[in-house]
């Protein structure tokens, strides 16, 4: 909420001709669009080309910006019509779907399930480098449309409706998509740590 | 006698029905009634009860993650456009 106020406060700011104050939203938010960019577009040197654009056009469009969502939801609607662009132009497999039966958990995962020690471990004992790896390899094979709900959702702290509004659909879709995706992610990391196939250390 | 026999029996159906609901319990965005039946459905569900320790345990982890940082030389470049930006802005 602080956050919020401050970016509207910046903002005007730069509406009554401090152009200088955009380097504070551009100090902190780059690195936000800059991340959607790699998981998103699967490469470095694109996601600089996504945080370049968007931070320009946001700069350029920010005199019309009249406050009706916020700032951040704002530009991360200017980041997904780049990102959208860019992977148009190298976009080879279909919108595929995350059918909800792929979840329920077979006979043998309720029982390993049990003894999965993961689920009471502090994240931060849990996140290493070797999960971090797990994790963003786990995020980068789950289909487009499904990602980027969980990047805005989790990773970028959006709300429900606030991630509608980025991706103009509607906030069932939105949930909906957030848990197909979390299921996914869910089931690499049980079999992960199940297979034991991560190192104790 | 196993320690089976001590949970009551339930119905592998709604483990199967309540899966959808799972997210919206654990970020306590559920209507009362579908949120007090999944609370119910756990206390004698083992199964359940870990899958949704791991699905809260999997949010957590991707909330928590740390972000790449993105390299000097891309801040560099964008500082510069930026500037551009600007300097055009006065001007007109
Ligand atoms: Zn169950």
């Amino acid at each position: 909420m602080v956050s919020t106020c401050q970016d509207r406060e910046t903002v005007m700011r730069f509406q009554q001709g401090d152009v200088d104050a955009f380097d504070e939203l551009a100090h902190k938010y780059s690195p936000r669009v800059y991340n959607l960019g790699v998981r998103m577009c699967g490469s470095h040197e694109i996601a600089k080309d996504l945080m370049q654009e968007t931070l320009i056009s946001a700069f350029r469009g920010l005199d019309r910006f009249r406050g009706e969502s916020k700032f951040s939801v704002w530009l991360f609607q200017i980041a997904k019509r780049n990102c959208i662009t860019i992977r148009r132009k190298d976009r080879v497999s279909p919108d595929q779907l995350l059918p909800i039966e792929e979840f329920i958990p077979t006979d043998d995962e309720r029982q390993t399930l049990q003894i999965a020690d993961w689920r009471n471990t502090p994240v931060q004992e849990l996140l290493n480098r070797e999960l971090g790896e797990r994790l963003e390899g786990a995020i980068a094979i789950l289909p487009p449309d499904y990602r980027i709900v969980l990047l805005l959702r989790d990773a970028e702290g959006f709300t429900a409706e606030e991630t509608a509004q980025i991706l103009d659909l509607q906030v069932p879709a939105v949930k909906s998509r957030l848990h197909r995706a979390r299921l996914a992610i869910r089931k690499q990391l049980h079999r992960y740590y199940r297979d034991g196939e991560h190192s104790h250390d | 006698m196993t320690d089976h026999d001590t949970t009551p029996h339930h119905d592998e159906r709604s483990c199967k029905d309540l899966l959808e609901w799972l997210s919206d319990y654990i970020d306590g965005d559920l209507k009362e009634e579908l949120y007090e039946k999944i609370k119910n459905h756990a206390s004698h569900c083992k199964p359940c009860v870990a899958f949704i320790q791991t699905l809260q345990k999997t949010a957590e982890l991707i909330q928590t993650k740390p972000g790449i940082d993105v390299p000097p030389e891309a801040m560099a470049e964008l500082t510069v456009s930026l500037q551009q930006c600007k300097n055009e802005m006065k001007k007109a």
